[in-house]
């Protein structure tokens, strides 16, 4: 399952989602909107998407996950919008019979994601903005 | 031939528009379709270089070959560091 939402994203509902029978583990990543960036404070983070691209990639990536790991289930949900500090960008909870192949795959999943699925962020601050991944 | 051109983010603030009906010859390459926007769009000029381009969603070379109907992307570096061949 995969999702790009402007609503409030939840670990919890996410592992509800992957959890089956066969699965002796969940494991989950969160991203979340972090106070300070580059040593400047942020007020708040904007998230933009190429919406029918990032899912496909997203479907994409959950798929790999699948054939490369062995896991069960895969779930992914992405927010766009506006984000204050501490809530989450990101949530991705992958469920598998072990631990080793869920948590590799977690890490695996994210990685993925940063590199491939267009999704933007802003940061804003005090005296202004900045797209990350720009110039860095 | 008819493109629709999407964009989003840094370049898409820059250029102050997210999206466009191009009318462009048959068989326009990708580069060829940056070079058009760098003279048409000179305050985007030092921004494409840095760009990926998809077409129908799917990440594009510079030698892509445009058809009619195609859906054209510009997609600013990720978060993670854009990985894509040319």
């Amino acid at each position: 399952m995969v999702i790009i939402t402007d609503q409030v994203i939840s670990a919890e509902s996410l592992i509800k989602e992957v959890s089956c029978p066969s699965s002796g583990a969940v494991a989950a990543f969160v991203g979340i909107a972090r106070e300070y960036s580059g040593g400047k404070r942020v007020i708040e983070l904007e998230y933009e998407a190429y919406p029918e691209m990032a899912l496909k990639k997203m479907e994409e990536i959950a798929t790999e996950v699948r054939e490369r790991f062995g896991v069960d289930k895969v779930a992914m949900a992405h927010r766009v919008g506006t984000l204050k500090i501490g809530e989450a960008s990101i949530v991705i909870a992958i469920s598998a019979p072990h631990r080793k192949e869920a948590l590799a795959a977690c890490q695996f999943a994210i990685d993925r994601v940063k590199e491939i699925v267009p999704i933007w962020k802003k940061e804003l601050f005090e005296d202004g903005s900045r797209w990350v991944g720009w110039g860095s | 031939m008819k493109v629709r051109l999407r964009l989003f983010g840094a370049i898409k603030e820059r250029m102050k528009m997210g999206e466009a009906e191009l009318e462009l010859p048959e068989g326009t390459q990708v580069a060829q379709l940056l070079n058009l926007l760098a003279d048409q769009c000179p305050e985007a000029r030092e921004f494409l270089p840095a760009l990926a381009v998809s077409v129908n969603l799917e990440y594009a070379s510079s030698h892509t070959s445009l058809k009619d109907g195609d859906e054209v992307g510009l997609i600013p570096p990720v978060s993670g560091g854009a990985k894509w061949s040319s």
